[in-house]
């Protein structure tokens, strides 16, 4: 900051210059000055993931910017062996980046990317499941089991079973990006239902009283697919908001695959449906 | 996008202003006076661009061999009021460091802001690592 103010100080000293010779003719006028200090507009570091499947490969890379960052532009290169693919797009919030040609996503990659030509740290995750702190002020984890098999009343499923968890003693807003291609993983589903009834949740009681609750909402765009982000619905006691996550209280939600009946409620739709 | 805070503004307008009126008065006395009416007056330094309207930037920047570059910087949203006034713009480290993006001896760059304000394209005299750039200074004055 020191620095900062010298280089401006410096630089007004060189524009009150400019001026010198003016003072000879004792005008006295209104001088207009203008002083602007800029930095990064979304500083922090950004997770990216593969996207926009291509047969095995990957021909775009999926971000999330930090919140606040507004509509930028999102410049993005990643080393495939050994030649670099390269892209840019400009979006809000997230999006996704299409290269000049595709890649194979590997868990571990260099990227390096720019936001309104402004370096934009990036953490490569090829892992099926993310999770993100979107203000940027603490971090979290998330961790998917897939269950498969019969459930209680009948029926034979296969579920997301996600946890989210954080070190952070504040409450935290969170959001999960789930790769639905991960290879591990049993296919991209046409539906994700996801209903508050399930017992693996993080609560069966409707805490909006107003009904039955969702507990998360899609946050990415239905193009980013297969490319899943999520985020806990805002709902819960003003002390326990499902949206926030905080130290010892781990939030937990089930979306199941292909199933989008009664109080299952489609977290693809509306739009993404096939 | 970060801004300097209220105070900070102030006080570096205030700097502005001794900077400016201290030169003013050194000038003036040097002056060879011929029995003629000495006169004076005050003057106010406008800030021309609101506080709650900062201008954009953006730079221009490409990918090279494995890492991006910037060769250039567009400031843009600047207020009507700042238009015709010269600028100068400084490049920082992410350390604080001052980036050398211009010529000879000077490692700033200037011009004049276009009539009505707008926006405005800098070219750097050498590409500098991406990577490297930590915030901007930029001053107008007229």
């Amino acid at each position: 900051m020191r620095r900062r103010l010298l280089a401006i100080s410096v630089l007004l000293l060189a524009a009150a210059g400019l001026g010198l010779a003016s003072a000879s003719n004792l005008s006295v006028g209104s001088p207009k000055l203008g002083i602007e200090a800029a930095s990064n507009p979304c500083p922090g570091v950004v997770v990216a993931t593969p996207a926009t499947l291509s047969g095995s490969r990957y021909r775009g890379i999926a971000f999330t910017l930090p919140s606040g960052c507004g509509s930028r532009t999102v410049q993005a290169a990643i080393k495939n062996g050994s030649t670099w693919r390269t892209g840019s797009a400009t979006f809000a919030s997230s999006g996704i980046v299409t290269l000049n040609n595709t890649y194979t996503a590997l868990t571990t990659m260099n990227v390096v990317a720019t936001v309104d030509g402004w370096d934009l740290p990036v953490t490569w995750s090829y892992a099926p499941v993310t999770c993100a702190v979107p203000t940027g002020v603490a971090t979290c984890d998330a961790g998917v089991t897939i269950f498969t098999g019969n459930k209680p009343g009948g029926g034979f499923f296969t579920y997301y079973d996600v946890v989210v968890t954080t070190t952070s003693t504040t409450p935290v807003p969170w959001r999960v990006t789930i790769l639905m291609s991960y290879p591990d993983y049993p296919g991209i589903p046409t539906y994700l239902g996801n209903s508050t009834l399930d017992a693996f949740n993080d609560g069966q009681t409707a805490w909006s009283g107003t009904g039955s609750i969702n507990d998360v909402d899609r946050v990415s765009a239905c193009a980013d697919s297969p490319v899943l982000v999520v985020a806990g619905r805002p709902s819960g006691p003003t002390t326990n908001r499902f949206e926030n996550v905080v130290a010892g209280r781990q939030r937990n939600f089930s979306l199941v695959l292909n199933y989008n009946s009664g109080p299952y409620t489609d977290v693809l739709s509306p739009g993404c449906t096939p | 996008m970060f801004r300097l805070r209220p105070t900070r503004r102030i006080a570096a307008l205030v700097l502005a202003l001794v900077a400016i009126a201290g030169l003013s008065a050194a000038s003036a006395s040097q002056l060879g006076v011929n029995g003629g009416t000495l006169q004076s007056g005050v003057g106010l330094v406008v800030d021309c661009q609101p506080v709650g309207t900062p201008v954009t930037i953006r730079f221009t920047t490409s990918f090279v061999t494995a890492a991006f570059s910037t060769s250039g910087v567009t400031v843009s949203s600047i207020n009507a009021a700042c238009g015709g006034l010269a600028y100068r713009l400084q490049v920082l480290s992410t350390t604080g460091a001052v980036i050398d993006i211009g010529s000879g001896t000077a490692t700033d760059v200037g011009g004049t802001v276009p009539a009505g304000g707008g926006s405005f394209t800098s070219p750097f005299t050498l590409p500098i690592p991406t990577a490297n750039i930590g915030s901007i200074a930029l001053v107008f004055s007229g």
